[in-house]
């Protein structure tokens, strides 16, 4: 075997990764109802499940809208098929909220909430609702028993997207961090090896900050409607790319091999401060739709639960193993390159 | 907790024996895996073949530059 064994191991951490991701089913969830308001006076909605068991758990079936601290129940509930329900509302009283919270609840999906399902139409709205009588029964939180992806409004079954997006951010960071280290070790040494290798680091980098672009353009298209939103995350990230292709615009402009590998090599500990800044630190301090910023985070029990982190660590660290491995190739072609032309300097 | 593990052990084992899990012929077989549960197998195959086929390139490019490096040695010497 000629191939390193981290190599073999970080595709294959990739591999199993991307087949767990896909194939790991999604917990039951409410993805849409229709229509999506509430009048005054009686209204029947259809509620679409997705993966839900409404049927084989009719028992136990519980719906209810909440409001502020008001909680309404159905008059009438009609089960159509496992995923498909009906149910009708008759609200006249004072409400707090101009949004309804749905949770629909049996024994085999547990409670299922989707949040500001209904908006209010034609009822009053003060600051002094009305009490409304406690109409719940008792609710059973039955955990799931099979190994399943949370189910989150807006997200749905794209929440697998975290697999592939965020591990190439982390690998792009890690890169970027190798080439820093290089580059502070060419200033130590005047070596022109670790100029090459800290080029070559941040060239990978940058590949690995384009799939995260990509993907996440992508994905917010689908999430939050458009292909680019002017969030303090997205235009950092953009930001820090934009960052690392001036270094390499510095490096190609000086014919002087020394001086461009000297001043590259100031310029980067400068990009990768700046790239840290820009994705990591800045979008923090303002609200952003983005999760990990903000009053979103990233690591918070709702957005990565216990069956997303056993598969989403892995992923990161084959996906930076996948990186490492890419620089390694890339670098001893330019080791060959440099060679060819310098003879053998290191 | 516990069967919660298990369960993602067993899905782990499912999706990479998927192939080998029943033991049956021919369509019975093909219904069994590619078929089943909305058709996500095939998108399985698809991802892995992609991935698969890109390492591999990955891996015939690292022998290449090896070799190379190699003669670029004897070269030197």
């Amino acid at each position: 075997m000629s191939i390193a064994w981290w190599k073999w191991l970080s595709a294959l951490i990739v591999l199993t990764t991307l087949i767990v991701g896909l194939k790991a089913p999604l917990s039951p969830g409410i993805p849409a109802v229709s229509p999506d308001k509430l009048d005054y006076g009686a209204t029947s909605v259809t509620i679409t499940g997705y993966n839900t068991h409404f049927e084989e758990a009719s028992s136990s079936l519980q719906v209810w809208v909440k409001n502020g601290e008001a909680v309404f129940c159905p008059y009438e509930m009609a089960i159509v098929d496992e995923n498909t329900m009906r149910a009708s509302f008759s609200i006249t009283e004072v409400i707090d909220d101009a949004f309804f919270d749905l949770y629909v609840n049996n024994d085999i999906d547990g409670t299922m909430i989707l949040p500001r399902a209904f908006l209010q139409s034609g009822m009053e709205v003060g600051l002094n609702p009305d009490k409304t009588e406690d109409c719940l029964k008792e609710i059973t939180v039955t955990e799931a028993a099979t190994y399943d992806f949370p189910n989150q409004p807006i997200l749905n079954e794209t929440i697998r997207n975290l697999l592939v997006h965020v591990p190439s951010w982390f690998a792009m960071i890690f890169v970027m961090l190798l080439s820093l280290i290089y580059s502070i070790r060419f200033l130590n040494s005047s070596e022109m090896a670790f100029d090459n290798k800290a080029e070559t680091a941040a060239h990978v980098g940058l590949l690995f900050a384009f799939i995260g672009l990509a993907t996440g353009s992508i994905w917010a298209r689908f999430t939050w409607g458009a292909w680019w939103v002017s969030d303090p995350r997205l235009n950092g990230a953009a930001l820090g790319v934009l960052v690392y292709l001036a270094y390499f615009v510095l490096k190609s402009s000086i014919n002087d091999k020394e001086k461009s590998a000297r001043l590259g090599a100031v310029y980067n500990i400068f990009a990768f401060t700046m790239m840290i800044l820009f994705v990591m630190v800045l979008p923090r301090m303002t609200d952003s739709l983005h999760p990990g910023v903000g009053g979103n985070p990233a690591f918070s029990q709702y957005d990565l639960d216990d069956n997303l982190r056993l598969v989403f660590y892995p992923a990161v660290i084959g996906w930076i193993g996948m990186a490492v491995w890419i620089f390694d190739v890339k670098y001893r072609i330019t080791k060959l390159r440099f060679r060819e032309f310098f003879g053998n300097e290191e | 907790m516990k069967s919660k593990h298990i369960s993602f052990f067993l899905v782990l084992l499912m999706s990479l024996f998927s192939a080998s899990v029943s033991a049956q012929t021919g369509t019975d077989w093909l219904e069994n895996t590619m078929f089943s549960s909305g058709k996500i197998n095939v998108v399985v195959a698809v991802v892995s073949v992609v991935f698969v086929l890109i390492v591999a390139y990955l891996i015939s490019i690292d022998r290449k530059l090896k070799k190379l490096e190699k003669s670029e040695k004897n070269k030197l010497k």
